[in-house]
């Protein structure tokens, strides 16, 4: 009787502690307003900041009738000036119906003024609070954080979540161009390293926005001194690696080339020589031909040598430019210190507390290897000579 | 306390001593007398003045100087059998007997019925007895023992197709209602000298035979103790169905996960007996029960054995797989819309949310209500007849989830989730039952404890099943690392599986000597069949 008793009250109790509980943290859908975009800009007074959330707009669908259903199409902006961000936020809260989600956070926008002041404060609530994830992409606004927010994509209408999805294509190409929070805050930890994070520019046409990355944004320590173009990040991405396939277009006398280069193998190895630490630099590749224009007349393996030649130039000075350029910025975007700390880390004490002196004294021995594996479908064009080298 | 109520209930009839209900068995102990006349009333005023009893008297002797009577239920009794083989060659009997010492009831028995089975008895309760269960029941006046022969022959159905467990490919036979058929159907397919079919009869009333079926050698000799002790100690008045049975012999009775197997075929039968399991058939059902059941039970069917093993492990896999989609997807919405936004991909998240806006209850009500409209909307189609059934289905899935969700009452992805859960739960019979309520445990625990809930449900689930025995034998046997994997999550092809499951079988443990793979053929016989092409 008793065994039977224990059970039913057991079960009871369990019950009562469901009930008595209610469902704590319980957020229904359409309780919630889920922020897709966060901007912070520098505000008139020094101190604060000019918080910028873009929060999609759910259209409620009742049954079949709206096409919209798939993609939460439309979006509204919330301005709040305050000293931190989180309080802004909240701030921000007593003015609409819903409590703010952050969790679908896709894009953290920083200002350029405000980046120019300095991002370093700002960064804390991001690594602390935990709706807040280290995978968001990071960006730096050419203009200001609302701008960018407040833009209308031609096919995403909500340029948050258009922007992310932007990113992560390029990102594919161009590793170099996407930074996620976690790569920017463990950048920061590293002393000797000034990050880099994209830049975004709007150009508003007609209603409609355009938004593209137009480069990097060079930080020292956590201001913004200076940016690559697109070129330059090139020439950066060399060196960084990490990078699947890159277009890569030569002009020689004889004509035109546009090729890709592939399968980048690369080591870097700090060095100590004569006169001091140096960089050197082993890099292979594959060239791929993609497209040739000129070059008539020619030998098909005298167009190779060519091109391989020039292949090699042109590398090493797109390389040596970016690195000349960030030489004159004394900002260690490469992370070539933490290369000297991973080799040399008895040393590197020394060597840290210099760097800013030693960095823009650095320099770079580049041994370039590139080899033409692939002609795409032809080997000749229509204007070469039929006859090839034996070997070929 | 209704609670308390029905626990002391339940103690005081664990307590209390087997007692005899019925007056007429009482009564049945007498001993029959020599006077016809007052057997006869006796078996009247037993039975009543049912009109299907049928007494029979006659006269027979040289001057027709001997009378006797014959009881029968009409309708139980074959009367062909009763005219040839009882009445003509007791009256057209010439032979002379003088007096009753002469003529005694063996002699009859041995030289003069032509009957297969025949036996004597003095008491009035095994006369009623053999009586009410088809046999006729000879007396004769001036002695005090009665005939009783057997002549049963009632309406029955035919072997057919069974409704449950169809299969496209394997046997098609299926159990009937009627005891003797289906031992026979079982012997047919074990005509092993070892099969024991042990007769019982269980019930107050109904009298109903029930016979346990096992292989001796196979089949553990404790778990058919434990069983006949079982059997032998339900006390109730009727048993209509092996349903019946099966809730006074199951080991949890609490537990919403069944530890009896149960199958209308044949051949499953034959193959559970064969892996050590006893039978119980119950006359009047076409329902077997297999004892001892483990888990994994339910997720074997027979056509696993009878395709190619790859599928076989392929679908088995598919329908554990199942029972997880049918048990967890709703509860995992549940708790995903309603506490853990943050791990529904962005995209998702928006249409869901799309979806969600403007609906007026809360996810779990709304899953609620979704979830018992389709029991309903089952239990309804089932008890319809089929032609009403399918326009059922059509007004209660097409009519009333599509306005539903053009109404706004519910969410679209609610309604894909709960159907893909229904669909799913069926793909495993024999579990429909425990996972329909485990599926509303869940999203209860989900919806007020989100993914904690779910996790603790998990939990719990694996306790209970990992605890519960059937028969001595642990539930989820198969499941632990044992020789018993071949045949759980996967099916083995069938040359390796040389060994009976472990848990479940006695003494004979190999089903054969070796592993011997399907021989490769001969270099000899593949040159004949290249030669043979070729011409």
């Amino acid at each position: 009787m008793n065994k039977y008793n224990r059970r039913i009250y057991l079960i009871i109790i369990l019950i009562i502690n469901f009930i008595l509980t209610g469902c704590w943290d319980n957020n229904e859908l359409d309780t919630i307003s889920i922020v897709t975009g966060l901007g912070i800009d520098a505000a008139e007074n020094d101190d604060e900041i000019d918080l910028t959330l873009q929060v999609s707009k759910i259209k409620g669908t009742t049954g079949y009738e709206k096409g919209a259903v798939g993609q939460g199409s439309s979006f509204f902006v919330m301005e709040a000036t305050d000293s931190g961000i989180l309080s802004g936020i909240d701030k921000l809260e007593k003015q609409i119906p819903r409590s703010i989600f952050l969790h679908h956070n896709q894009v953290i926008i920083f200002g350029k003024e405000q980046a120019k002041k300095g991002i370093k404060k700002y960064m804390d609530v991001f690594i602390r609070e935990h709706q807040m994830r280290m995978e968001t992409w990071v960006l730096i606004s050419d203009s200001t954080a609302k701008d960018i927010l407040t833009a209308t994509m031609e096919q995403e209408e909500n340029s948050a979540i258009g922007l992310s999805k932007m990113i992560y294509s390029e990102s594919r190409d161009y590793e170099v161009l996407s930074t996620k929070l976690i790569d920017l805050t463990s950048k920061m930890m590293e002393k000797t390293t000034s990050p880099v994070i994209p830049i975004v520019t709007v150009n508003s046409e007609n209603g409609n926005s355009e938004a593209e990355i137009s480069g990097l944004a060079i930080l020292k320590e956590d201001k913004y001194i200076g940016e690559l173009d697109l070129e330059r990040v090139r020439g950066y991405s060399w060196i960084m690696g990490n990078c699947r396939e890159i277009p890569f277009n030569i002009k020689t006398e004889h004509g035109y080339a546009d090729t890709s280069i592939s399968n980048i193998k690369l080591k870097n190895k700090p060095k100590f020589g004569a006169d001091g630490p140096f960089i050197s630099i082993d890099f292979k590749g594959d060239v791929s031909i993609r497209e040739i224009q000129g070059f008539e007349d020619m030998k098909t393996n005298e167009i190779f040598a060519i091109l391989q030649r020039s292949c090699v130039e042109q590398l090493k000075k797109e390389i040596l430019d970016c690195f000349n350029y960030s030489k004159n910025l004394n900002a260690d975007i490469y992370g070539f210190g933490t290369e000297f700390y991973r080799k040399y880390p008895k040393n590197f004490e020394k060597l840290r507390e210099y760097w800013d002196e030693i960095y823009p004294e650095l320099d770079m021995e580049i041994d370039i290897n590139l080899e033409i594996t692939d002609t795409g479908k032809v080997l000749n064009s229509l204007y070469m000579e039929e006859k090839t080298d034996e070997n070929r | 306390m209704v609670f308390r109520y029905i626990s002391r209930k339940i103690v005081s009839a664990q307590n209390r001593n087997k007692v005899n209900h019925d007056a007429i068995l009482e009564n049945g102990g007498l001993a029959i007398s020599k006077n016809l006349e007052e057997n006869l009333d006796f078996i009247k005023s037993a039975i009543g003045e049912s009109q299907d009893l049928k007494i029979h008297e006659f006269a027979f002797g040289e001057h027709n100087q001997f009378s006797g009577a014959l009881v029968y239920i009409d309708g139980l009794v074959n009367t062909i059998q009763i005219t040839e083989s009882i009445l003509k060659p007791i009256v057209s009997n010439r032979k002379k007997y003088k007096s009753l010492e002469e003529l005694t009831i063996s002699e009859i028995r041995r030289s003069i019925l032509c009957s297969g089975s025949v036996t004597e008895s003095n008491l009035f309760s095994q006369i009623l007895d053999g009586c009410l269960s088809g046999s006729t029941v000879m007396l004769l006046d001036g002695f005090s023992k009665g005939l009783i022969i057997n002549t049963e022959m009632w309406e029955k159905r035919d072997v057919t197709e069974p409704q449950t467990e169809t299969v496209i490919r394997g046997p098609r036979e299926g159990f009937t209602e009627n005891l003797r058929t289906n031992t026979t159907l079982l012997r047919r397919r074990i005509k092993s000298p070892k099969l024991r079919m042990d007769h019982m009869t269980i019930g107050h009333k109904t009298a109903t035979n029930v016979c346990i079926a096992y292989i001796e050698g196979v089949a553990r000799p404790e778990i058919i103790e434990l069983l006949r002790t079982r059997l032998d100690s339900i006390d109730v008045d009727a048993v209509l169905d092996s349903g019946y049975i099966e809730e006074y012999i199951e080991e949890s009775p609490f537990s919403i996960f069944s530890t009896v197997g149960y199958s209308e075929k044949p051949d499953v039968i034959a193959s559970k007996i064969l892996e050590g399991r006893i039978a119980i058939i119950s006359d009047g059902s076409p329902f077997v029960l297999t004892v001892p059941m483990l888990f994994i039970e339910s997720f074997q069917t027979a056509e696993d054995y009878y395709v190619r093993a790859f599928y076989a492990s392929i679908t088995r896999l598919m329908r554990i797989f199942c029972f997880f989609i049918a048990v967890f997807v709703v509860p995992i919405f549940i708790a995903l819309s309603t506490y853990h936004q943050e791990l529904i991909p962005t995209t998702l998240l928006f249409t869901v949310a799309t979806a969600r806006e403007g609906t007026p209850f809360p996810a779990l009500f709304e899953a609620l209500v979704l979830v018992i409209s389709f029991e309903i909307l089952r239990e309804a189609g089932l008890r319809l007849p089929r032609a009403v059934g399918q326009a059922m289905s059509i007004v209660g899935a097409l009519i009333v989830g599509d306005a539903a969700v053009s109404a706004g009452l519910v969410g679209a992805p609610m309604v894909i989730v709960v159907a893909i859960t229904a669909v799913a739960g069926f793909i495993i019979p024999s579990q429909t039952d425990s996972i329909s309520m485990l599926r509303i445990i869940m999203m209860i625990l989900a919806a007020f404890l989100g993914g904690f809930g779910i996790a603790i449900g998990f939990l719990g689930m694996l306790v209970q099943l990992a605890t519960m025995t059937s028969f001595g034998v642990p539930y989820f046997g198969a499941v632990m690392f044992s020789r018993d994997q071949q045949d759980s999550f996967i099916r083995m092809p069938l040359w390796i599986m040389e060994k009976r499951p472990k848990n479940i079988v006695y003494k004979d443990k190999q089903r054969k000597e070796v592993i011997i793979p399907p021989v490769k053929s001969d270099e000899n016989v593949k040159q004949k069949g290249q030669d043979n092409f070729d011409e």
